[in-house]
């Protein structure tokens, strides 16, 4: 497994359909539950969304 | 570096940036040292740009409040750029269009180069933005156009 697909594996995912139904209710899991990869009928990923709510590192 | 590893650090380079105030958008340095920053993200994964899911990502931020940004850590060169942006406006809440680019701060060292500069800036104001200029604005831009103006022929009849 390359490197891509275990990060791709251990990532949250849902449905495109779902995520299209309620993209509101996906972004609020995010928050708590880190990025989600939106997977389209065939399990391929699309696209990602996450919410992070922690401080960046600062600068130097 | 895996590909959900360099989308986190593209987050991040954004946040950075934001708060740096190197932006020189005050809207932009102020949201952006709010705690926690309200920012969520969309990043394309596939090839081909899925429209809806982003259009679908807006809506969700918009309904929860939150800022939207979408990134594309793919975008590399500007025929890459071309690409994205001519692909998002295949979706009609995108829209491409020509635009004139007003310079900021036209004049900081009030060299001639910059004067001339100024006088471009105006110029392109007075063409292409006079529809959105208000009250007395219009004779206002005239005037800083003439005397500019003289100022460019003067620094340049004494060089």
């Amino acid at each position: 497994m390359t490197e891509r697909q275990h990060s791709e594996t251990a990532t949250a995912s849902v449905a495109r359909d779902e995520f299209l139904r309620d993209p509101a209710s996906v972004l609020r899991r995010a928050e708590t539950e880190g990025p989600i990869i939106i997977r389209d009928s065939n399990g391929n990923p699309t696209a990602m969304v996450s919410a992070p709510r922690d401080e960046p590192p600062s600068v130097g | 570096m895996g590909d959900l590893d360099r989308f986190r650090r593209c987050q991040e380079h954004l946040a950075l940036w934001l708060r740096s105030s190197l932006t020189g958008c005050h809207f932009a340095t102020s949201f952006s040292s709010t705690k926690p920053l309200k920012l969520d993200y969309c990043t394309p994964i596939s090839e081909a740009i899925d429209l809806a899911a982003i259009a679908g990502f807006i809506d969700g931020t918009a309904t929860n409040e939150v800022v939207a940004v979408v990134l594309f850590p793919s975008v590399r060169t500007p025929a890459d750029l071309a690409h994205t942006l001519v692909t998002l406006s295949g979706d009609p809440r995108w829209q491409l269009g020509e635009e004139i680019w007003l310079a900021p701060w036209p004049l900081s060292s009030g060299l001639t180069d910059e004067w001339g500069a100024l006088l471009d800036a105006l110029e392109k104001v007075r063409s292409f933005r006079r529809q959105e200029l208000v009250g007395g604005e219009p004779a206002m831009v005239d005037d800083l156009i003439r005397d500019v103006a003289r100022i460019v022929r003067h620094r340049l009849g004494a060089a």
